[in-house]
């Protein structure tokens, strides 16, 4: 058992930082919410949170960063209702797919934003829709989330994404077909679920927020460290 | 009937190969040693590590790749000593930031400063990898000589296995991590790393590292690892 109340430092825009709030509301924990403005670099800033970058969680005076981590912590130190499976392999299994999220699904996302050229942004399209249908197959067939009947870190890690593709949808005209027959099926029933869940509801904007608050990726005038590496086509932090 | 013996699949020459090496003969597990080429791209080496990617480890019918996921799964598999993550919850979450903060900040500049061509990059290269060791330095425990403390962890692998071969990066680009106050620490620590068994039984000779790093210090290897190095990625 542990107290006190852990500190969640986090942007209301930010999908990495939104995933530590949906694990935080999955399990069930008291904590305290604390928007920040990751942009503003103070020194109280990067004193909790040394890459100035949210999410951050701090409990018990040390800072927890890294979304996957944060989840992971989190996981461990409440060990109830459980996001990660206990058996070595499959616990491996949700941070393989995890990993495919990060390194061949978010650069896409942000990439089909961000890039100016028409051509650029269509081969993020075509690669978005390539690593969601790896992504598919390596979902439980049943689900609906992707181990099966429970919520894990995979439908964490992607939820907040997920739930932004009507963004690219706004200003690239990236969609995820539909249709029983279509190879994404299984995708959309995961999808589906997802969006029910309270979790989601709860830790997401509405939709007139995120449509403008993306606007500065697609004008180029974001500065976030997310949309320099993108450019200069780096690396994510 | 999937065998209970571990198979490693991994090539001779890669740091990334060793931490999962590494880590399977800290644990005193037996396994399997397959010699592997990740970059011949055979159908038979995608059933095995659907990615393509080495090291992966094939146990029980299953696949796990990634090096440092593979350094998780070994600890969790054969949760003898000794453990590769310890304990507490938080104590874990710092060898996971620490061990993240040596695949983001330190490795891509090591692989930066040996890929560019120029030597610009290549100054620049080498002061990121020195700034990113620092950090590493500093979050260190005290009690030593591991990054825990009295503790060896999946911390020590992730840097211990690039740093082991620093020689190959002084040979090539000049870089030396200094002597100097901040820096001390390191040497301390790597030299304890070393003389691990396991790290004298992964560590080719090495002249046989510095004949493997040429192409790629020389402008000339062809590799995704070259690419994807090039642009501060690491696959």
């Amino acid at each position: 058992m542990s107290d006190p109340k852990p500190k969640f430092y986090t942007s209301w825009f930010c999908p990495f930082a939104q995933r530590v709030w949906i694990a935080l509301l999955e399990k069930g924990i008291d904590f305290e919410y604390i928007e920040v403005d990751p942009y503003k670099k103070t020194p109280e800033w990067l004193s909790v949170s040394p890459r100035g970058l949210v999410p951050v969680l701090v409990h018990q005076g040390k800072s927890v960063y890294e979304s996957s981590i944060c989840i992971e912590y989190i996981d461990e130190e409440w060990p109830e209702n459980p996001i990660l499976p206990k058996a070595p392999y499959q616990r491996a299994y949700e941070r393989i797919w995890a990993d495919h999220i990060a390194k061949k699904i978010i650069p896409p996302f942000y990439a089909m934003l961000l890039k100016k050229e028409t051509e650029l942004q269509e081969n993020a399209k075509k690669e978005m829709l390539e690593q969601l249908l790896v992504l598919t197959k390596a979902m439980d067939p049943t689900g609906p989330y992707f181990a099966g009947s429970q919520v894990g870190l995979v439908d964490i890690m992607l939820a907040p994404f997920a739930i932004r593709f009507f963004i690219l949808k706004h200003y690239r005209g990236f969609q995820v077909p539909s249709g029983d027959e279509s190879p994404f099926a299984r995708f959309n029933k995961w999808y589906i679920a997802i969006k029910e869940r309270d979790s989601t509801g709860k830790t997401s904007a509405s939709d007139e927020e995120y449509i403008g608050i993306y606007k500065r990726y697609t004008d180029d005038t974001g500065q976030s460290l997310v949309a320099t590496a993108i450019r200069q086509g780096t690396a994510l932090p | 009937m999937a065998s209970d013996k571990p198979s490693l699949y991994t090539a001779w020459h890669s740091p990334f190969g060793w931490r999962a090496w590494i880590s399977l003969l800290e644990k005193g597990v037996e396994f399997d040693y397959h010699e592997t080429d990740p970059y011949e791209k055979s159908p038979e080496w995608f059933k095995i590590s659907p990615r393509g990617l080495a090291p992966c480890i094939r146990h029980k019918g299953k696949s796990v790749y990634e090096s440092t996921i593979c350094m998780e799964y070994i600890d969790e598999a054969w949760p003898c000593t000794p453990r590769l993550l310890p304990e507490d919850p938080y104590d874990r979450a710092y060898v996971r930031m620490w061990a993240d903060h040596v695949n983001k900040k330190i490795i891509p500049h090591i692989f930066g400063m040996i890929v560019h061509q120029t030597a610009t990059e290549q100054e620049k290269s080498k002061q990121d990898a020195l700034d990113g060791i620092a950090a590493y330095i500093e979050a260190m425990r005290d009690g030593g000589p591991y990054f825990l403390g009295q503790n060896f962890s999946m911390a020590d692998i992730a840097l211990g296995t690039f740093g082991s071969i620093f020689f190959c990066m002084e040979h090539y680009r000049g870089f030396k991590v200094p002597n100097e106050a901040k820096f001390v620490k390191f040497h301390d620590w790597i030299q304890t790393i070393v003389a691990r068994k396991s790290w004298q039984t992964v560590l080719p000779p090495r002249e046989q590292v510095l004949e493997d790093w040429r192409p790629y210090a020389e402008g000339v290897a062809q590799t995704e690892l070259a690419k994807a190095a090039k642009q501060g990625k690491t696959p």
